[in-house]
């Protein structure tokens, strides 16, 4: 999570952008620092590298387009997650819709996924979370993500999501409850 | 770090197993993927950038189309519709069951007569009876006419002739004594006035006019 000298170095990271000599070395610097932590948010949430690779491109070329409008009223960080989690629920919204599945097949389509990736084995428990965490909706699984594996403050996650903090703990809450449940087999 | 150490207290007040376990991906990524991200998405939003930046070609089309084309183009496709059609057969392709129109009328008056029974039955005159009751209105216009054609002839005639009856009954020594001693006209005396001397009043031209029959 970004502090106070990470803000000041996301301002510069703006301010030289919006420097027309300076546009190109500033987006690179940009990309460099955020790439990892929007890449794997977004992978949690697609699973497979491809898909992960082409919405987290077409972010950072949104992020180009659109840097320049930036106001900086939130966090660059904020904005960065907003753009990378919108992008990532619209993908999996078309995904849905061109295979025509209801929300239960949905489940199994991402399961099917998983079960195809790399070094996949049920039976060590960070394949299983990840198996949990693909039974909770799209949103909850957002929420349970930016918390647990991001560590974002209620906070910024309400910024990204547009959600009250209240209701963001409520939906994490209940998140925990259901992947701990899949785990122990209840 | 105190937020890892945030999460794990959470966690812990929520009971939760997950609060122990090791928050790891488990997920492959390829090498090198991360070094080379950057100048990849500088690649594609060049790409992207030439892609909007079209040269300004022209946009003029290089082929001809003959004079008055457009202008006759409407005209030509409903006259082609009407020429299409022009081989189709007259005749519809359509069957109507034996009888249908021998029995048609008798099946509408008794439907019409179902729907209002309580009607009063229309008069039907005889075909006769009205030929006849046609040919006295004809007859009867014809002695209207006759009538008044007769009549305004009578009236017409009562006027004319009544002039010449009434010359006709004044003797004609009188008519003789008018003729001598009415003034002579001076033939001489007439020619000889300037009728641009005369001071003559419109109103007695006119009458004079009127009197001697002038239109």
């Amino acid at each position: 999570m970004p502090d106070t000298t990470d803000q000041v170095s996301d301002h510069m990271l703006v301010a030289s952008f919006k420097d027309e000599k300076l546009r190109e070395a500033s987006f690179t610097q940009l990309v460099r620092k955020y790439q990892e932590r929007l890449y794997w948010h977004i992978r949690r949430m697609v699973i497979e590298h491809e898909d992960t690779n082409d919405i987290l491109q077409n972010v950072f070329i949104k992020v180009w387009k659109n840097l320049d409008d930036f106001r900086e009223e939130s966090n660059l960080y904020t904005w960065l997650y907003r753009i990378g989690t919108n992008e990532a629920l619209t993908w999996i919204d078309q995904k849905k819709r061109r295979t025509s599945v209801s929300l239960s097949d949905n489940e199994d389509i991402f399961s099917e996924r998983l079960h195809a990736q790399k070094d996949f084995d049920p039976n060590k428990i960070e394949w299983k979370l990840q198996q949990a965490i693909q039974t909770l909706p799209e949103k909850q699984r957002v929420v349970f993500n930016l918390r647990y594996y991001d560590e974002m403050p209620y906070e910024e996650m309400s910024g990204v999501l547009g959600t009250s903090v209240g209701a963001l703990k409520a939906s994490y809450h209940h998140a925990v409850k259901k992947v701990q449940s899949f785990i122990s087999g209840d | 770090m105190n937020k890892r150490n945030d999460i794990s207290i959470e966690l812990r007040d929520m009971n939760s197993v997950l609060a122990d376990m090791p928050r790891t991906m488990p997920y492959h990524v390829p090498a090198g993927y991360f070094d080379q991200l950057p100048d990849n998405v500088h690649a594609t939003i060049k790409n992207i950038n030439e892609a909007e930046n079209v040269p300004a070609w022209s946009k003029k089309m290089p082929y001809s189309v003959p004079v008055n084309y457009f202008n006759e183009l409407t005209g030509n496709i409903i006259a082609g519709a009407f020429t299409e059609n022009a081989d189709l057969p007259e005749q519809l392709p359509y069957t109507v069951p034996a009888g249908y129109f021998e029995n048609l009328p008798a099946q509408i008056l008794a439907a019409a007569k179902a729907e209002s029974p309580a009607k009063k039955e229309t008069k039907v005159i005889p075909l006769q009876k009205r030929h006849i009751f046609r040919q006295m209105r004809w007859l009867a216009a014809a002695v209207l006419i006759l009538g008044i054609g007769i009549g305004s002839y009578s009236i017409i005639n009562r006027g004319q002739s009544s002039t010449e009856n009434m010359l006709a009954s004044v003797p004609a020594n009188d008519i003789q004594d008018y003729l001598q001693h009415t003034d002579r006209i001076d033939v001489d005396r007439v020619l000889s006035t300037d009728i641009n001397n005369l001071q003559l009043d419109n109103k007695d031209i006119i009458q004079y006019l009127n009197e001697t029959g002038w239109d």
